[in-house]
C-alpha cells in the first residue's frame, strides 16, 4: 500500500457504510410494502422477542414440575396446557425459542462468514485452487444434509455445540458457492480491475470492493440458511439427537409429546406449530428480501 | 343307474351342502388355523444359543423347542422331556423325553441331541449358566439325560428352561445361518411347531409353516407365522392399528391409551419383574459412601414417578430386584427410606458434601427412562443433587464401544427385563464378581446370603434368606428400583389363545390361532 493512498480509505469506509445503512432502511421499508412479506418479517421479529424476553415471561421454568397438574388440556392458567409430566407447555415454548433461534442463529452467523469469505477468495482467485476446493464443496454437497448431520453428531457426541459444528460444516460448502458465484459476475467490472491497479490487497479488495455488490446475494442466503438451520436444528431434537432433556427444544417436545398424541395432543401442536411458523416466517422474509434485490438465487 | 332322479338328487346335494357347512362351522373351529402376523425389532443374533432379545427368542422358539419349560406363572411344565426325577442331595436330575419327536429333516430326536446343546451352552458361556451353574450332562440311553451339578441349585430347572436353551441337532455347530443353494434352511433344524420356510433380511420378513409332524397332538394351531421386522415402536402400532399386523408386545404406556380406544385391538397388560435400576459405582466417585447412597434414596419420590412416567401402571420398588411376582421371595413388609429430600440433603452433609453434588445421570431412550431421568432430575435437585443427563441409543449405552456405557457409567439408569428367577439378578448383577455386576458392588455377607439362597430348596427357608437379601439391599445398597413395570402387547381382536409371557419372547405360540 502506498503512502498516498492512505488519506483516501476513511472516507471510502464512511461512504460505503452510509450506504449500506440507508440501503438497509430502504430494504425495510420496500420489504414491508408486500403484505406476505411484512407478516413474515414481524414474524421473525417477534420470535426474535421471545428470544431475547421469552425467560421473563415465561409463568414456569422450562423445567419445572408442577405436581398434581400433568395432562391438563389448555386454561387460562396454562395456556398451553400441560405435557404428560406436568410441565407449563407454554413455558417450554417460550424457553425453547432462545435455543431454537440461538443455536442456528450463531451457527448460521459462522457459516455465512467463514462461507463468505470463502466464496469470495475462491471466486476471486480462480484458477486450479478454486477448481480443486470448488469441486471438493460441490461433491459435500452430494450427501444429503440430515444424513450427513446424523453421522457427524453420531461420531462427536449430541450437544449443542455439536449442532453449532455440524450445521457450519454443512452450510459453509453452500454459502461458499453461493458467494463464489455472484462473486464470478463482478470479478473483472471495471471498478475491481481499477482497486486492482491502485495496487490494493487482497483482503481490500474482496471485502471492500466485491462484498458490497454481493450484499443482495448474502442477505437472501443468510436468511434462507437460517431457515434451513432452524428446520435442521428441529429435526434433530425431534431425532433425539439435539440436546439432552429437559431442554425445551421444540424438535425434542415434538418427539416427547409424539407417544402421548392422543392424550395430549397440545403438547404437539404448540412446539409443532412454533416450528412451522418460524420457518414459515423467516422464508416469506428470504423470499422478500429476493424480490428487493432482485436475485435470483441458486434456490 | 346312472341317471338320478331328480328328486333324489336334490336330497344329495342338500345333504352334502349340511356336511359342508356343518364341518365349516365345527371343523375350522376346532383346529384353529390362521396366519399370525407379528411386527417385531429385526433380530440380529439368530444362533438360538446366544439370541437374547424378544424377538430373537420368539423367532427361534417357534423353529426349535424346550427341555422343559417354564410357563409365564413360573411353574415348570414338561415339554421334550416328559418328567424328570431330582436325586435326595439335589445333585442329579434325570429326564426322560419324549417318544416319536422328529426333526425338521425327518431325523429323530435323541438324548444325544439334548447332550449337545447343553455342552454348546458352556462352551458358548452362555448367559445361560448364571442360573444352570456348573453341571455335566450326559445320556445313558437314547431316551434319558442325566444332569450331574456340582453343588445343588434350586433353580436348576429355570435353567434347563432358559430362553437360551432351544435344544439343537447333534453337531449343529452353526444353526440358524441362510445358506447359498437349493436349501438354504437346512440350519434352522429344530423339533418346533413352525418350520422356515423365507427368511428375506432386505423385505423385513420371515415367514413360517406349520410343522405337519408336530410331536404335540393338535399342535400348533396356526397354518403359519410371520415375522415383520419393524424397528420404530411407533410404527409398529401404527402397523397394528392398520391391520398390517396382529401382534406386537412393547408398547408404551402412553400409546395403550390410543390402543384402547380401537374396538379392532385387544390390549394385554402383564405384571413382570421388569425393572429400571438407577444405580451408583461403589469402587469410584460419591457412591463409595453408603450415606451418599442413602441419600440418593431419600431425595427420590417414587410415587410420583411411577404417577407421571408409568401413569401409576406400575407397582413401587423398594432397593432391590426381587419383586412381588416372585411370591414369597419378595418381601412385601419392606419399605424402603421414603421421600424426604431434607434429610437426604443432611446425609450429604454428612457424607462431606454440604454444597450437593454434580453428576451426569446415563440413561436410554426407550421404556420411558428419558422421562424417568427429568423427572428425578427435579426430584434430586431439591436434595442438593445435581445431574445433567445424558440420554443414549438403548444400543449404544449397552454396546462395549460406549466410554460411559452401562457398565462403567458412575450414575446411569439400567433396564432389566423379567428373569425366571430372583437369583439369576442377584448371581449376575449383585455379587461380586458378577458378570453384571455394574456398580462393583462386594458385600461379603451379601455374597454368603446369595450362595446360601442358590442351594437352598426349601421354598420358607429360601424366602427367609432372600427377605434378608433385601434389608441389605435398603439399608446399604447401591440401587434405587423406582417401579416394577407391567408390560403391554396388542392384538388384533381376531387372534385367541395368546398367553403373553412376561419375557414376550417366550410367548408360546402352539396354543394361538387367527379367525379369518
Amino acid at each position: 500500500m502506498s503512502s498516498a493512498d492512505t488519506p483516501l480509505q476513511p472516507d471510502a469506509r464512511q461512504s460505503s457504510l452510509a450506504q449500506l445503512g440507508s440501503g438497509l432502511a430502504s430494504a425495510f421499508r420496500r420489504l414491508a410494502q408486500r403484505p406476505l412479506s411484512l407478516i413474515g418479517t414481524l414474524t421473525v421479529i417477534l420470535f426474535l422477542f421471545l428470544a431475547a424476553f421469552g425467560p421473563n415471561i415465561a409463568p414456569y421454568k422450562f423445567d419445572a414440575i408442577i405436581r398434581g397438574a400433568s395432562r391438563q388440556p389448555p386454561t387460562a392458567e396454562h395456556w398451553f396446557g400441560t405435557d404428560n409430566l406436568g410441565r407449563d407447555v407454554f413455558s417450554r415454548v417460550l424457553w425453547g425459542a432462545r435455543e431454537i433461534i440461538g443455536i442456528p442463529g450463531l451457527a448460521t452467523l459462522i457459516a455465512v462468514a467463514l462461507g463468505t469469505g470463502l466464496g469470495l477468495f475462491l471466486g476471486y482467485y480462480g484458477g486450479w485452487i478454486d477448481e480443486v476446493i470448488s469441486r471438493a464443496l460441490d461433491s459435500l454437497l452430494a450427501i444429503p444434509a440430515l444424513l450427513l448431520a446424523l453421522v457427524m453428531l453420531g461420531t462427536i457426541g449430541p450437544s449443542p455445540v455439536g449442532i453449532v459444528i455440524v450445521i457450519v460444516l454443512l452450510y459453509v460448502p453452500i454459502v461458499a458457492r453461493v458467494i463464489r458465484s455472484a462473486t464470478l459476475n463482478v470479478r473483472n467490472a471495471g471498478f475491481i480491475e481499477a482497486a486492482r491497479l491502485r495496487g490494493e490487497p487482497m483482503g481490500y479488495i474482496l471485502f471492500r470492493e466485491i462484498l458490497p455488490s454481493v450484499l443482495p446475494a448474502l442477505a437472501v442466503e443468510a436468511a434462507l440458511r437460517f431457515s434451513y438451520a432452524i428446520f435442521l436444528t428441529a429435526s434433530l431434537g425431534f431425532l433425539g439427537l439435539g440436546v439432552q432433556p429437559p431442554s425445551p427444544d421444540w424438535g425434542r417436545m415434538v418427539n416427547e409429546a409424539r407417544d402421548a398424541f392422543t392424550r395430549t395432543p397440545w403438547a404437539l401442536w404448540f412446539p409443532a406449530g412454533a416450528i412451522a411458523t418460524l420457518v414459515i416466517g423467516v422464508n416469506l422474509m428470504a423470499d422478500g428480501l429476493r424480490r428487493i434485490f432482485r436475485y435470483e438465487g441458486n434456490n | 343307474m346312472f341317471r338320478l332322479n331328480s328328486r333324489l338328487w336334490r336330497i344329495a346335494a342338500f345333504s352334502i351342502l349340511m356336511i359342508v357347512l356343518l364341518g365349516g362351522a365345527f371343523g375350522v373351529h376346532a383346529q384353529g388355523g390362521g396366519v399370525l402376523r407379528i411386527g417385531v425389532v429385526t433380530p440380529q443374533v439368530l444362533d438360538p444359543s446366544q439370541g437374547a432379545n424378544d424377538a430373537e427368542v420368539l423367532f427361534n422358539r417357534s423353529i426349535y423347542d424346550y427341555l422343559v419349560e417354564a410357563l409365564p406363572d413360573r411353574t415348570i411344565a414338561p415339554n421334550l422331556a416328559t418328567d424328570w426325577t431330582i436325586s435326595e442331595d439335589g445333585l442329579t436330575y434325570t429326564f426322560n423325553l419324549q417318544e416319536g419327536v422328529k426333526f425338521h429333516d425327518g431325523s429323530d430326536f435323541s438324548s444325544a441331541d439334548v447332550v449337545f446343546t447343553f455342552n454348546r451352552l458352556i462352551s458358548l458361556k452362555s448367559p445361560a449358566l448364571n442360573i444352570l451353574g456348573e453341571f455335566e450332562v450326559s445320556a445313558p440311553d437314547a431316551k434319558t439325560v442325566v444332569f450331574t451339578l456340582k453343588t445343588p441349585n434350586a433353580d436348576f430347572l429355570y435353567g434347563v428352561s432358559n430362553r437360551f436353551a432351544l435344544i439343537l441337532k447333534d453337531g449343529m455347530e452353526n444353526p440358524n445361518v441362510v445358506a447359498e443353494g437349493d436349501n438354504p434352511y437346512a440350519s434352522f433344524n429344530g423339533t418346533g411347531p413352525f418350520v422356515l420356510t423365507s427368511y428375506d433380511a432386505a423385505a423385513g420378513k420371515a415367514v413360517l409353516t406349520k410343522n405337519a409332524n408336530y410331536w404335540k397332538k393338535d399342535q400348533p394351531l396356526l397354518d403359519s407365522v410371520e415375522f415383520v421386522f419393524i424397528d420404530d415402536p411407533a410404527t409398529q402400532v401404527q402397523a397394528l392399528r392398520g391391520g398390517q399386523v396382529d401382534f406386537i408386545y412393547k408398547i408404551s404406556p402412553d400409546q395403550v391409551s390410543t390402543l384402547q380406544g380401537d374396538s379392532t385391538v385387544s390390549v394385554i397388560q402383564k405384571a413382570t419383574n421388569q425393572h429400571p435400576v438407577i444405580r451408583l459405582r461403589t469402587d469410584e466417585g460419591v457412591g463409595k459412601d453408603v450415606k451418599v447412597r442413602q441419600a440418593f434414596k431419600m431425595a427420590t419420590d417414587r410415587e410420583q414417578l411411577n404417577e407421571l412416567v408409568l401413569d401409576g401402571q406400575g407397582i413401587i420398588g423398594n432397593n432391590d430386584p426381587i419383586g412381588p411376582s416372585f411370591g414369597v421371595f419378595y418381601d412385601s413388609t419392606l419399605t424402603n427410606p421414603g421421600y424426604d429430600p431434607e434429610a437426604a440433603k443432611q446425609l450429604l452433609a454428612d457424607a462431606g458434601y454440604p454444597d450437593g453434588i454434580n453428576l451426569t445421570l446415563q440413561t436410554i431412550n426407550v421404556l420411558g427412562y428419558d422421562q424417568l431421568a427429568t423427572v428425578l432430575q427435579q426430584q434430586w435437585e431439591a436434595a442438593g443433587i445435581h445431574v445433567e443427563i445424558q440420554v443414549n441409543e438403548e444400543g449404544f449405552y449397552y454396546s462395549d464401544d460406549n466410554p460411559n456405557n452401562w457398565l462403567k457409567a458412575e450414575l446411569g439408569i439400567t433396564g432389566w427385563s423379567d428373569q425366571p428367577t430372583a437369583q439369576s439378578y442377584l448371581v449376575q448383577a449383585y455379587k461380586t464378581g458378577g458378570v453384571y455386576n455394574e456398580t462393583r458392588w462386594s458385600d461379603p455377607d451379601l455374597d454368603k446370603l446369595i450362595d446360601q439362597a442358590g442351594v437352598t430348596t426349601d421354598e420358607a427357608e429360601r424366602a427367609k434368606i432372600y427377605n434378608q437379601i433385601s434389608e441389605i439391599f435398603n439399608e446399604r445398597g447401591p440401587i434405587i428400583v423406582p417401579w416394577f413395570a407391567p408390560i403391554f402387547g396388542a392384538t388384533s381382536t381376531k387372534v385367541q389363545g395368546l398367553d403373553f409371557a412376561p419375557f414376550p419372547g417366550l410367548t408360546d405360540l402352539r396354543s394361538v390361532s387367527v379367525s379369518a
